[in-house]
């Protein structure tokens, strides 16, 4: 199926420190791909990029088949993607039913109630994210994609800190969108999680990306295996 | 695509309030100087909306809602009009008052 974000080529520095020299990453309609890397190898720049929250020194974002030089994420979310930063989402100010109106007002069609039901949030819903504990956190997040039902959902580490059980939540949560037709990509290092869930693995490293394929090959991948899963061969 | 009511309500509500806060505080060191709080000219009401925009977007930053704002469609310029807009119309309303009580 045809991608519909394509992140050709990016490249990004901080402070003459290339953390990105030529990466690429595919968002695909009704696929779970997850992007894998050690830490400090760009996997959360990549994701910024793809998602306008920085723009890249150099290649190109292409969102629904349009290019565009400078991709912001208003623009972006305007027409289907929802981002999920790696650190809390939601604003302290407001409770949680409050944010996920918020996005239901914005983007009409998802169910408030339903997604709270499926998330185990219904009786945090008039508390604010500060009161929640991480799990919690991370499940009014992913209650806001649900309620948001985007085209595209970039995720950048959305199991850190959560318990097995909620990791379990999550992942069907994500796996529901998939079957709506939802292109997921996500980061993380919860290995064996991922890998169960995923279509198709993604791997960042030393500033470039190398596309795995499914789980399976990407478990007979030598310099993954080696290099990031550290298995030996 | 413009924002929500709901989203426009919570930031002009909270753009208000911190006008309120910072025209207060204000108001006591105009005082405190000799200087008649109701009665600036018009580049310290500038620097008055200002400063509440600026304290509001402070505000945004440290409670790190960029990526909501962004996921709810609310681009930096929209977040700014939002931010000073009550500042802008509560020292308009304050010049009105004050030219109509002379």
């Amino acid at each position: 199926m045809t991608p519909i974000l394509r992140v050709e080529c990016v490249a990004k520095s901080y402070g003459g420190r290339r953390v990105l020299s030529a990466a690429s990453l595919r968002a695909v309609p009704g696929e779970f791909r997850v992007l894998f890397g050690r830490n400090g190898m760009g996997k959360s720049t990549l994701l910024k990029i793809a998602a306008g929250r920085i723009q890249p020194d150099g290649g190109s974002v292409h969102f629904f088949g349009e290019t565009a030089l400078s991709v912001r994420l208003p623009a972006l979310a305007a027409r289907g993607l929802f981002y999920l930063p790696d650190h809390d989402l939601l604003s302290p100010a407001f409770t949680v039913r409050q944010q996920l109106t918020m996005v239901q007002r914005q983007f009409p069609g998802g169910d408030i109630l339903a997604a709270a039901e499926r998330l185990g949030l219904t009786a945090r819903l008039d508390q604010r994210p500060q009161t929640l504990s991480g799990g919690e956190r991370r499940r009014a997040e992913f209650a806001c994609a649900l309620v948001r039902q985007p085209r595209c959902l970039l995720a950048d580490e959305p199991y850190r800190g959560v318990s097995p059980l909620d990791a379990d939540v999550l992942t069907a949560a994500l796996q529901s969108l998939v079957s709506q037709g939802t292109a997921v990509v996500v980061t993380g290092h919860e290995v064996p999680t991922l890998l169960d869930a995923a279509d198709h693995v993604t791997w960042c490293t030393d500033g470039t990306t190398y596309e795995l394929g499914p789980p399976a090959l990407a478990r007979q991948h030598d310099m993954f295996r080696r290099e990031y899963l550290g298995m030996a061969t | 695509m413009l924002p929500n009511q709901l989203v426009v309500h919570a930031y002009l509500r909270r753009a208000a309030t911190l006008w309120i806060v910072v025209r207060a505080s204000l108001s006591v060191l105009f005082v405190l100087a000799g200087v008649d709080a109701l009665r600036i000219n018009g580049l310290t009401m500038v620097g008055v909306v200002l400063l509440c925009g600026a304290l509001g977007a402070l505000e945004s930053y440290r409670h790190r809602e960029g990526a909501l704002l962004g996921n709810l469609s609310v681009t930096p310029p929209m977040l700014g009009a939002l931010l000073l807009a009550p500042a802008l119309a509560g020292e308009l309303v304050l010049r009105l008052l004050v030219t109509h009580t002379k």
